[in-house]
């Protein structure tokens, strides 16, 4: 029993996921329940300090460890396993196999990249989480869910190369070492951490490598768009959060993304690539919260991760719910749905509440990082993470519900969701309460000791204040928020366009430069080399019989006629033996001669 | 002939909506509050900015929001693209080219 106490949570989900093809479909859906639950209970007993190593093959001097356990990862460890099981629970009507062994691969995957001890594992778990969420995207079977797979899979096989070549040196810096621990800002600012960090801000969804984000998110499958948006920009929050601490860039990094995706979040329509912004927009926060790198920063990054996982996987379950039922996602279509699905407008408002409002999980964790930005004088920063919350409400949490649930009827009439579905956002939302209104419980998971009363007199006040003048601002202005059909450009634009240009510019360039090679090697070598291989012999051999002949006292006719004669027969090939074998040694003597000269 | 107070508050009444009008509410005993806990000093303050004092997050929320309304409206219409950037047509000749 001691020796499965610490066990790698990561490789339990993946072994898992190799049985889930045998199973019949009703014990499948129990199963893929069953499993992140497991996964969660071995976390929960696990304790500071446990590690699950080996020696890989002798190549490294440190050993690779699958499982390094401190208050960090355990914090991340847990909210992606109960995220996971909410998320099964949600996809219980859904019972394809191949989505269901990509997801437990992907999630496994995540688990793995945040108890990973060394720069080894990390690599191989956020490689397994690319190859496995691609699959997760290509579930939904559209023409336009296998492009986004495409691009998806692109861009982050790039970031794996970063990556991979960023530890690759870093190991080299390090003398071998596979350690992953926090790099100094100061003495290991060199191109193999760059390299990492930049394979890590390709998974931040870090303008302009953000396009990828809203691109595959909404064009995965209900339960795939569901699972994916817990997981990938999350591994790479606690990345930062363990690797990059007090990196000051980051705080550049973190706003440009909470200013992308907020001014994307309110120009958006389509419901699922709104969340998706907001996605960027919230993980900008814990960019910043990382750039800070002081210990209520920290806390309040991975407070603000744990929340963001509860109340967005709310939100796409909401989402979805809606997707499900009347398989539409443009809130220019949608309107008044509150008529048909009561219950998941109720758990919208709360997932949409939780992001600030007081008495939800938002507003408990994600202040912390703007009191930390205040704290530490970051001016520029605070001000834009203030304004980009006062955003980030207005089109998420305001827009979106009042488009999507209360705005103008359009008439459709459809069931609620699902029983599980209802089941597994009455579980995410009672969690956005009781964290909210009882955050010690989160407090306690956090890396270090917490120092944050979110209910002071003077907090609340100013909080709600900006809340109910954002309010104001949306009830007097929503006119001018409402959903536009069409698609925006986004980064993606210029990769697009740049792929194309490069096609063309490979198309032409490349396309000459064969032309030309086949017409100097084809037309003029090979012509060259044929006709000597075909008479070249027989040239040779002429020339070294004229004087020969000549010597005989033959006159010019008939050695004309002799080397006619020759020629037709040396074409043939119809030497004697022993003329071959005299020219072999004449050729044999020639190389000797040469072989004796060089040396 | 000017409406009278009474006449003048049915009409704000039937104008606005039971929400907004609840928002307006709570907005204004959100400010009397602030002033409370200026007066008692429970604020604290760390950048210029906030020193600026009585309804500075009042004004962030409102003038914040405007300012995101009308900046997300004008690059909205200029960003806004008819047909979806992924439904562009290969090259008819493709095949070929890539033979």
């Amino acid at each position: 029993m001691n020796e499965f106490a610490n066990f790698p949570p990561a490789i339990l989900l993946m072994l898992g996921a190799l049985l889930v093809p045998f199973l019949k479909p009703a014990w499948r859906s129990i199963y893929v329940i069953a499993l992140p639950l497991a996964a969660l209970l071995l976390i929960l007993q696990l304790e500071e300090g446990q590690s699950w190593q080996f020696s890989f093959l002798g190549f490294t001097s440190d050993p690779v460890e699958f499982l390094r356990v401190d208050k960090l990862s355990r914090a991340f460890g847990i909210i992606f396993s109960l995220n996971a099981f909410a998320a099964f629970l949600y996809a219980f009507y859904y019972k394809k196999r191949t989505h269901h062994v990509a997801a437990l691969f992907y999630i496994g995957g995540a688990l793995g990249t945040v108890f990973a001890g060394d720069l080894l594992s990390l690599y191989v778990f956020w490689e397994s989480m690319a190859v496995s969420s691609t699959f997760l995207i290509l579930s939904r079977n559209t023409e336009a869910a296998k492009g986004a797979a495409y691009r998806y899979i692109m861009i982050h096989l790039v970031g794996g190369l970063l990556l991979l070549a960023g530890i690759i040196l870093t190991i080299v810096q390090q003398d071998g070492s596979i350690a992953f621990n926090g790099f100094d800002f100061a003495s290991q600012n060199h191109a193999g951490t760059w390299l990492i960090l930049l394979g890590i801000l390709v998974n931040c969804g870090a303008p302009p490598l953000s396009a990828w984000l809203p691109d595959s998110y909404p064009s995965a499958s209900v339960t795939g768009g569901l699972i994916l948006s817990a997981y990938t920009t999350k591994t790479a929050v606690y990345t930062l959060l363990r690797g990059y601490p007090g990196w000051d860039p980051l705080i550049y990094i973190g706003c440009a993304m909470a200013i992308y995706g907020v001014v994307y979040a309110i120009m958006e329509s389509d419901m699922r690539r709104i969340l998706a912004y907001a996605i960027i927009n919230q993980v900008g926060f814990m960019v910043v919260a990382a750039g800070i790198g002081n210990e209520e920063a920290i806390n309040g990054a991975t407070a603000a991760a744990f929340c963001h996982i509860l109340y967005k996987s709310l939100l796409w379950m909401v989402t979805g719910a809606v997707l499900y039922r009347v398989g539409k996602s443009n809130l220019s279509e949608l309107g008044g749905m509150r008529h048909s699905m009561p219950l998941t407008t109720i758990f919208c408002c709360i997932g949409a509440l939780s992001m600030a409002a007081p008495g939800t999980c938002g507003f408990t964790s994600k202040t912390m990082i703007i009191h930390a930005a205040e704290y530490k004088e970051e001016l520029a920063a605070w001000l834009i993470l203030e304004l980009c919350s006062v955003g980030i409400f207005l089109a998420a949490a305001l827009r979106m519900p009042y488009y999507l649930f209360f705005g103008k009827d359009r008439g459709i009439r459809v069931k609620e969701a699902p029983k599980t579905m209802i089941a597994a956002m009455s579980l995410l939302a009672f969690l956005c309460i009781l964290f909210g209104v009882y955050p010690q419980p989160l407090y306690d998971l956090l890396p270090h000791g917490v120092d944050f009363h979110p209910y002071k007199p003077a907090h609340l006040t100013i909080v709600l204040q900006w809340l109910v003048f954002t309010g104001i601002a949306f009830a007097i202005f929503r006119a001018r928020l409402a959903p536009k059909a069409g698609k925006l450009v986004d980064f993606d634009w210029f990769y697009r366009k740049g792929s194309q240009s490069f096609y063309q510019a490979a198309d032409r360039s490349l396309n000459a430069i064969n032309a030309a090679s086949a017409k100097f090697f084809i037309g003029t070598v090979a012509k060259g080399v044929s006709n000597f291989l075909e008479s070249g012999g027989a040239r040779t051999a002429c020339l070294i019989m004229t004087p020969v002949w000549m010597m005989q006292g033959l006159d010019e006719k008939e050695v004309e006629d002799r080397r006619q004669a020759f020629f037709r027969q040396s074409k043939r090939g119809a030497f004697p033996i022993g003329v071959t074998t005299f020219f072999a040694v004449i050729l044999l003597g020639m190389l000797s001669v040469i072989f004796l000269v060089e040396r | 002939m000017n409406p009278s107070p009474k006449e003048a508050l049915q009409k704000v009444r039937s104008s606005t909506g039971r929400v907004t009008r609840t928002l307006f509410g709570a907005a204004v005993v959100l400010l009397i509050a602030e002033i409370f806990l200026l007066v008692s000093h429970d604020r604290h303050i760390y950048f210029p900015i906030p020193d600026w004092g009585w309804g500075f997050y009042a004004a962030l929320g409102f003038f914040g929001a405007l300012m995101l309304v009308f900046l997300s409206g004008g690059l909205g219409n200029l960003l806004r693209q008819e047909e979806a950037p992924s439904d562009e047509p290969l090259p008819e000749d493709l095949d070929e080219r890539i033979r």
